[in-house]
């Protein structure tokens, strides 16, 4: 076994823009946790913050980099190049270590406790993977847990690393977590990644086809591939009855299939049973929590209820964005779907109004729920009163995720659509501060523990307004593009 | 009154000028001028990637060229009435629109927007294609969604019917039936057809006019039986090879330094003069043979 190559795999098997931009985000929180050991008195809190910020970046590290290797040990099959992929679960398990030891011996030596260290950061290892190489329908759920483990600790005794007693939790979650993973990567070997489509493709699956001018499967939700896979049963039909020329709104949203299509009531019922899992998830999580009689189904709503539809929101917002923006993306790239379909359709009136039917068909769905969304954010916050800073940031956070879809569905229509590796740097920059936006509130309500909270909150408000000024300058570039543009479904080709 | 019919029956369906367009700086279409008579039907041939699919797109409309103009009907063809657009129907490559409904709804959503689409029509072609109706389009075969897709472009009854590769997917006998419907829309209600393609024999069955797009540019313009007949190969031992003519639409030379060229009658039907040279050879070229000489 080439020992150059095992250190190098993780650097080979992933694209530059996302190996630099992750190696910098990590660089950033180890700078961060050493500056919390320098400057922080209080020694036991400086530890268990700098585990936090390690423990952060760790999770964000193997599930958006590290992960890739899957993807090359899959190509390494494939073209049954040799030993490649034994130097890949080699290069694994070589950096799993460094990641779980290293800290454990600097932070055990400053005065953590090393072993309970060493399992934290190996759940951080453990949950990365996790995210990136299970079936996509794990991702969202998991996106929720920060919020659930801050919530649920107030009314729940969960021991922290602090602890004697979090081994008897932490040991078997780990042996758990490392044996569904060796299962996972096994099968995954053996069946090309799910055949690559649909949910049950692990989230890593996305990232290999995010590259220059590919979106990776987020937005082909209602592609010919995906729908053929699908059993008739689970086909939402469309409802045709209102549609025609005398109503080319609805003729839109039916090119634009998916949500947008007008359906039957079956239809309707069939799209929201689909989508409501995550909504179950949640009311089974605070029922169970509820049932416990030394909790108050008060107690119950608002420490875990109120932080999981937050987190939920808070990603909603942007998910709708990121979804919509990929889907429309893809779509303007194809020359044999519905762009020429639309635009040599008679009836639906000259390219101006067809522009303003378009983006009022494409936008108004899509924005009712992230206004809905926000609102529900907003009052939430309000109702707890996290204070002005943290409403700010949560307002903020919300609104440059809102403004997104317009901005960039303009430049799409518009002939200047973002390259996808830009995209993809910005919406893991938006994950990672949305993340952050999600903790924030929780962390607020023990303000004696977080006396700083406040600033954090006010330089994320910060990092969103910076952001918010580009959405701006996209938007106006997209807006003054589409009026150029002689109709609206031109393909952006290069 | 019958002057203003004549002169509006008169504009060519389709025309473009000094049409240049490029991916990534790379020219794709390199100065084309092209008209199509009305009634006629153009074969556009040419290799992969000779910019045959971009020149229908800008055609039609459904690009923005770097340089040229493109119409239809008169028109330009970016901002095309709701009328022109009626009198055209466009079948791209390997069709995949609307996957999420079934062929039938897709004809009926489609049929709403066409003041003269045959629905009868539509749903007799749907039956002896043997298309299933209630099949979603995501699932059907290449082959039936190629083919659900010329129904759709037929039923609306067009003047211009523009197909981007329409036999690509189809196996010989739909393709036979295809051309026929060609042939019959062109012949007995003069609609004018242009037609992208690689199987020549194709063109030769169908087509009254062919169109040679070659590395972005247009290298012949001709009636089908006008290419037959122009058109020789001359080959030229290596003691001849100075006195091969200047023009040619191409030239090979060989490793024992002889050359082949592809020659065209001059303007008063003579072939070149060193074809009557002792020890040159001419070759009658099929459309097959002139494609490839011209094309490798």
């Amino acid at each position: 076994m080439n020992l150059l190559l095992i250190l190098k795999a993780p650097w080979r098997s992933a694209r530059a823009p996302v190996r630099w931009v992750m190696c910098g985000f990590f660089a950033l929180l180890i700078i961060a946790a050493a500056c919390i050991l320098i400057f922080n008195k209080n020694r036991d809190g400086a530890v268990s913050d700098a585990l936090g910020a390690v423990g952060f970046g760790l999770v964000y590290l193997w599930a958006f980099f590290v992960s890739h290797m899957l993807l090359m040990a899959m190509d390494a099959r494939d073209l049954r190049i040799p030993q490649l992929q034994s130097s890949i679960v080699a290069s694994l398990v070589l950096y799993a270590a460094i990641c779980i030891v290293l800290p454990a011996i600097i932070l055990g030596f400053l005065g953590g406790h090393a072993l309970a260290i060493a399992f934290v950061m190996a759940l951080c290892v453990l949950g990365g993977l996790f995210f990136a190489w299970l079936p996509r329908y794990f991702a969202t759920p998991m996106g929720l847990l920060p919020a659930l483990m801050i919530g649920a600790r107030r009314v729940v005794d969960i021991p922290g690393p602090s602890r004697p007693e979090f081994l008897t939790w932490a040991l078997p979650l780990t042996a758990v977590l490392t044996l569904l993973l060796v299962y996972r990567w096994r099968q995954l070997m053996r069946t090309r990644g799910m055949l690559e489509q649909g949910m049950r493709s692990p989230m890593v699956m996305q990232f290999r086809r995010i590259g220059e001018n590919s979106w990776g499967t987020f937005g082909t939700a209602f592609t010919k591939e995906t729908l053929s896979q699908q059993p008739a049963w689970m086909q939402a039909k469309a409802d045709l009855r209102k549609v025609g020329p005398q109503a080319p709104l609805q003729a839109i949203r039916v090119a634009l299939g998916g949500f947008y299509m007008p359906k039957t009531w079956r239809g309707i019922l069939l799209t929201a049973a689909q989508f409501s899992f995550l909504l179950i998830i949640m009311a089974g999580v605070v029922l169970m929590i509820g049932l416990d009689s030394k909790i108050s189904l008060y107690n119950a709503l608002t420490h875990v209820a109120l932080p999981l539809g937050a987190a939920f929101s808070t990603y909603g917002t942007a998910l709708i964005s990121i979804v919509t923006i990929a889907r429309f993306s893809q779509r303007w790239r194809k020359t044999n779907t519905e762009l020429p379909l639309l635009a040599l359709m008679p009836g639906l009136g000259d390219a101006a109004k067809v522009k303003r039917e378009f983006l009022r068909a494409s936008l108004s769905l899509p924005m009712l729920w992230q206004i809905g969304f926000t609102v529900a954010m907003i009052a939430g916050a309000l109702y707890l009163q996290v204070g002005t800073a943290i409403v700010a940031s949560i307002a903020a956070a919300q609104l440059c995720c809102l403004a997104l879809l317009p901005a960039v569905l303009l430049r799409v229509v518009g002939g200047r659509p973002l390259r996808a590796w830009m995209f993809a740097v910005g919406t893991l920059l938006m994950i990672i501060l949305l993340n952050a936006g999600c903790v924030l509130p929780a962390l607020a309500r023990d303000s004696s523990l977080h006396p700083n909270i406040d600033y954090v909150a006010l330089a994320v408000t910060a990092v969103w307004a910076v952001i918010g000024l580009v959405v701006v300058y996209l938007g106006r570039t997209g807006w003054r593009s589409l009026q150029h543009r002689p109709h609206a479904f031109l393909a952006n080709q290069h | 009154m019958n002057a203003v019919l004549r002169e509006t029956t008169m504009v060519a369906p389709l025309s473009v000028q000094g049409l240049h367009h490029a991916y990534e700086g790379n020219p794709v279409l390199a100065g084309i001028d092209l008209a199509l008579e009305p009634g006629s039907v153009l074969g556009l041939i040419g290799r992969n990637g000779a910019g045959k699919s971009t020149l229908i797109r800008a055609m039609v409309g459904l690009l923005e060229p770097s340089e040229g103009k493109a119409s239809v009907f008169g028109e330009p063809a970016l901002r095309l009435s709701d009328a022109t657009k009626g009198r055209l129907s466009y079948v791209p490559q390997q069709p995949e629109a609307l996957a999420w409904l079934t062929a039938e709804q897709m004809l009926d959503y489609i049929g709403r927007f066409y003041p003269r689409w045959d629905r009868s029509f539509a749903k007799q072609l749907m039956q002896r294609w043997q298309i299933p109706q209630n099949r979603l389009l995501a699932k059907l075969s290449p082959g039936e969604r190629q083919r659900v897709e010329l129904i759709r472009a037929l039923a609306s009854q067009p003047d211009l019917l523009v197909l981007d590769e329409p036999a690509a997917a189809l196996d010989p006998v739909a393709r036979r039936e295809l051309l026929r419907e060609v042939a019959v829309r062109a012949g007995e209600f003069g609609t004018t057809v242009l037609f992208s393609t690689h199987i020549v024999s194709d063109l030769e069955r169908v087509a009254s006019d062919i169109a040679f797009v070659h590395e972005g540019r247009l290298i012949l313009r001709s009636t089908v039986d006008d290419t037959k007949e122009r058109f020789m190969r001359l080959w030229l031992p290596p003691r001849l090879s100075a006195a091969a003519p200047e023009i040619a639409l191409s030239h090979r030379q060989h490793g024992d330094g002889s050359i082949s060229l592809v020659v065209e009658r001059d303007s008063e039907g003579q072939w070149p003069q060193a074809s009557h040279l002792q020890g040159a050879r001419i070759d009658p070229l099929g459309l097959e043979d002139l494609f490839v000489e011209i094309a490798e």
